[in-house]
């Protein structure tokens, strides 16, 4: 280095910060063993799936019951392995710890020195284990589709806008969930793994099962009527019919508010340094 | 652009009923400040207060003229390296200190660029583009050590910034501490290894019981130790007829004798200094060395921290102003001014 | 210039020199009860135990009260209603507390032990001294063991008793019957996601990662069971679950009647397989681990 000093540069722009942050945190989480697992739990369940439903299928049926029974693997599929269980595995899995493990880890203070702003910081992760998991679960479900109907082609093209829908649902999902972890982990890094858990378990699984208007606090409720899954649950016909137009906007509310005080959480705490 | 400086005015900080810092007011300009102080003295929270990752409870803290929590005016021009033996393991040297750089602001191919220089500049060249999961206490410090200046800040806070390195590298990260010092920097490093301190400065702050002690240049501040009288170690062939020669000399108020010399004690350093040179001459009397042992860091270390726990934790006697009690306990307050800041 | 008596210029010499323990040392075989202490009050520092252990009471008491109801209602108009059977309240209540609490206790206090301590580097404060390896995993793996047959077995021996006083004279010792299979599901459930639990906590020393694993292991398996339940209709898959296993015993033990061709000889195999994977797991990821590192 030469002996000049040149002083430091200006801060970069929020995009920049953002960028920056994004690509740091696809490295690491692509390096890490999150990815593993849930690529492993996303196999497992695709694996499952197809091998019942070409399994149910074995016997002499017709082309219509074949049709059926991809169908109904599909439908199955997406309610138990999709929206009950990945929905909730894979945003935790990427984002819960996103902040948390950073604080936890003592490498937050590279991060929080830099001019970039703690705004960046947070979306900057937030985006990053929210793209991992759309990608990875609205792929996963267009593979099951795929595989799904292989043998059935014309249900395989006829089909296919139900499960966009389902898929879309889900993405939309998912990016909420991503933001909720995100929040925890911002709010209580040393617990967020498991306040997320318990948030996720019982405000969005278990209210999803209640009668009437209560499952409307959960968003898995919400987004399973948008990708027109069926009600499951106690007393299924109490449960209202959610619309697209009224389920999409309160999915991206509830999704902007939890970013938003994310955001704040971090912009404001001083988190673990708070030790003598 | 304004100077290179850290300002703080009545700095306080404290967690629930522990008190971190009591009210600390300084200015330090460019040049390297060891800032000293026992475990839990409050070294920590005073640079992490410095780097804006704590808020003050009190007072103000301003980094070349901003206040530095959240600002990325100040965040900017500071480069922080943390005591914690924490780094991001999944990635390599380079891609975690380009990251970084690039965070401060410069485009990914000067980014890189400057990280590059930056972990050569601190012996990484080798093993740069290994992850970090694999590198040992020493490699893991200077990586650390080279995202703190890869954006060339004005202010260099270095948290014990020589834990877990060997020889050669200690002299790499001191000769680097310097050079940054001497083009404009503000350095300052806490620890509480004082040869550590002793090998690159003789400015030192001195933090004890969340108190600014002492601020200044070690020699200056020891002079102003007046209660305790200044210790003249002469190591020679005849110590006794020396210390019989010298008992009549003004201010020689004792001594004490060892296997090959005898320590004097005295309020007037300087008469002392002649009468031994006038001694020894007179007497032929062979000396193989005379030293001060109290003006090393050392001693004056636990002078201060002595004095600091023995009338401390009240609050009463935090005055603003830097070095409180480094002269005698009668209401005297003296600030050693250093070259650079100003108070 | 020293004095004889300890004096160096009037400043007394304070010793802070070793001293040999003088006192009773107790012999190494209390390593293991030390452990079991030690990991007692550590479990317990887990806010998710302290929950757990306030929550658990909610099922049995709202069981409870359902059978007091029914008994209040019988002695109003004797013949209107059948006495509730204990099997179903009992399998029922265990049911709720597996999913709900087990897995609450061991995710706080069984599937982080192990990895917490390689992060924390604490082994040295363990085989340093003369504990064996066998001796820090039995007090590991007994601490967690003991939490969850509580959570299980205080509730559950309760709601026995009250059963037993809420029953029809000749159903009474029949009742009071059901306390023996209540404690050996309750030891089982312990022992099964103890040893799993503590097992995996083994995997890492990333805390949050063994917590995720052993999440994983527990429901991923359960779910697609369903999955391929509901699609092929074919149950055998449930013998991966953990908790479909031990929903077998319990079935069994509380004699409740089966809805698929799984028997309790098939579950207890397996879940003994469990229980001894997790134990070896444990145990090899210890005897590579350095004691001081």
């Amino acid at each position: 280095m030469s002996d000049e000093r040149h002083g430091p540069p200006p801060a970069p722009s929020l995009f920049r910060g953002i960028n920056v942050i994004f690509r740091m945190q696809i490295r690491r989480l692509v390096r890490g063993r999150k990815l593993r697992l849930g690529v492993i739990s996303v196999v497992l369940v695709l694996f499952a799936v197809v091998a019942a439903r070409y399994a149910g299928a074995s016997r002499d049926v017709g082309v219509d019951r074949a049709a059926e029974i991809a169908a109904e693997a599909v439908s199955s599929g997406l309610r138990w392995g999709f929206f009950h269980l990945l929905a909730f595995l894979i945003p935790f899995l990427f984002n819960a710890q996103a902040i948390g493990e950073e604080v936890e880890g003592r490498t937050f203070s590279y991060l929080s020195t830099r001019p970039t702003g703690r705004f960046a910081i947070t979306v900057g992760k937030w985006l990053a284990g929210t793209v991992l998991s759309v990608g990875l679960l609205v792929g996963s479900v267009l593979v099951l589709h795929v595989a799904a109907y292989a043998t059935e082609p014309t249900a395989l093209v006829e089909e296919i806008g139900s499960t966009l829908r389902a898929a879309g649902s889900l993405g939309l999902l998912t990016v909420f969930y991503c933001t909720v972890c995100t929040f925890w982990g911002a709010v209580a890094p040393e617990g967020s793994g498991i306040i997320s858990a318990l948030y996720l378990g019982v405000i969005e699984f278990l209210f999803s099962f209640l009668p009437g208007y209560f499952r409307c606090i959960s968003m898995s409720y919400l987004a399973q009527q948008m990708g027109g899954l069926e009600k499951g649950g106690l007393m299924p016909d109490s449960a209202p019919d959610i619309p697209v137009e009224i389920g999409v906007p309160v999915i991206a509310l509830m999704t902007l508010i939890f970013l938003g005080f994310a955001a704040l959480v971090v912009q404001v705490s001083e988190y673990r340094f708070n030790r003598a | 652009m304004t100077e290179a400086s850290i300002r703080t005015v009545r700095l306080s900080k404290w967690y629930g009923k522990v008190t971190a810092l009591q009210e600390v007011s300084l200015h330090l300009g460019p040049g390297v400040w060891g800032l000293l102080g026992p475990n839990g003295s409050g070294k920590t929270t005073f640079l992490r207060l410095v780097a804006g990752q704590l808020k003050p409870a009190l007072g103000e803290v301003q980094v070349c003229g901003h206040r530095p929590f959240g600002n990325p005016e100040a965040l900017r021009r500071i480069g922080l390296c943390p005591e914690a033996d924490a780094l991001y393991d999944e990635l390599t040297a380079v891609e975690m200190v380009t990251s970084l750089a690039e965070l401060s602001g410069y485009d990914k191919g000067e980014a890189k660029e400057r990280a590059i220089e930056a972990l050569k500049s601190f012996g990484l060249e080798e093993a740069m583009d290994r992850r970090i999961g694999g590198y040992s206490r020493g490699m893991r410090q200077r990586a650390k050590l080279a995202q703190a200046v890869v954006h060339d800040p004005d202010v260099i806070l270095l948290d014990e910034p020589l834990t877990g390195t060997d020889p050669v590298s200690r002299q790499t990260i001191l000769k680097e501490i310097r050079r940054r010092a001497d083009a404009g920097a503000v350095v300052l490093f806490s620890t509480h290894v004082l040869p550590e301190v002793e090998a690159l400065t003789d400015q030192v702050l001195l933090i004890a019981r969340g108190q600014l002690v002492a601020q200044g240049r070690v020699h200056e501040i020891r002079g102003l130790l007046e209660e305790h009288p200044h210790h003249v170690r002469v190591e020679c062939d005849r110590p006794r007829e020396l210390a019989a020669h010298l008992v009549s000399v003004e201010g020689i108020v004792g001594v004490k004798f060892a296997p090959q010399g005898a320590e004097f004690m005295s309020w007037d350093p300087d008469a002392t200094y002649t009468a031994i040179a006038d001694a020894v001459v007179g007497l032929g009397i062979d000396v193989w060395s005379i030293t001060s042992p109290d003006a090393d860091l050392e001693s004056l270390f636990h002078y201060l921290v002595e004095r600091s726990t023995a009338g401390a934790g009240t609050g009463a006697d935090a005055g603003v102003g830097g070095a409180r009690r480094i002269a005698s306990g009668q209401g005297y307050q003296q600030q050693i001014q250093a070259p650079g800041g100003s108070q | 210039m020293a004095k004889a008596e300890g004096q160096t210029g009037g400043q007394a010499i304070r010793d802070l020199g070793y001293r040999p323990y003088v006192g009773e040392r107790l012999p190494a075989k209390h390593n293991s009860s030390v452990l079991l202490r030690h990991g007692l009050r550590r479990a317990w520092g887990s806010w998710l135990v302290k929950i757990a252990a306030f929550l658990c009471w909610l099922p049995p008491v709202i069981a409870m009260g359902i059978v007091g109801f029914d008994y209040w209602i019988r002695s109003q108009r004797p013949g209107m209603t059948e006495p509730i059977e204990a099997g179903v309240v009992l399998s029922s209540v265990y049911w709720w507390q597996m999913w709900l609490f087990v897995t609450m206790i061991t995710l706080g206090a069984g599937s982080a032990v192990i990895a917490e301590d390689f992060q924390h580097k604490s082994f040295q404060f363990y085989f340093a001294k003369p504990v064996t390896r066998v001796q820090y995993l039995a007090g590991r793996i007994s601490a967690v063991a003991i939490w969850v047959f509580c959570l299980l077995a205080i509730p559950g021996v309760l709601l026995v008793l009250v059963l037993v006083g809420s029953a029809e004279p000749d159903d009474r010792v029949a009742n009071l019957g059901t306390i023996l299979p209540a404690l050996i599901q309750a030891g089982i459930v312990a022992v099964v996601a103890s040893t799993a639990s503590v097992g995996v906590s083994s995997l890492s020393k990333s805390r949050a990662l063994t917590m995720t694993a052993w999440m994983l292991l527990f429901i991923v398996p359960h779910v697609l069971a369903v999955i391929v339940e509901a699609v092929a209709d074919w149950e055998w898959l449930r013998l991966i679950s953990i908790p479909a296993l031990l929903d077998e015993m319990n079935d069994t033990l509380f004699k409740q009647p089966d809805e698929n061709d799984i028997e309790w000889a098939h579950a207890l195999p397996i879940l003994a397989a469990v229980s001894i994977g997790g134990l070896s797991l444990a145990m090899s990821r210890l005897r590579r681990a350095e004691a001081i590192s």
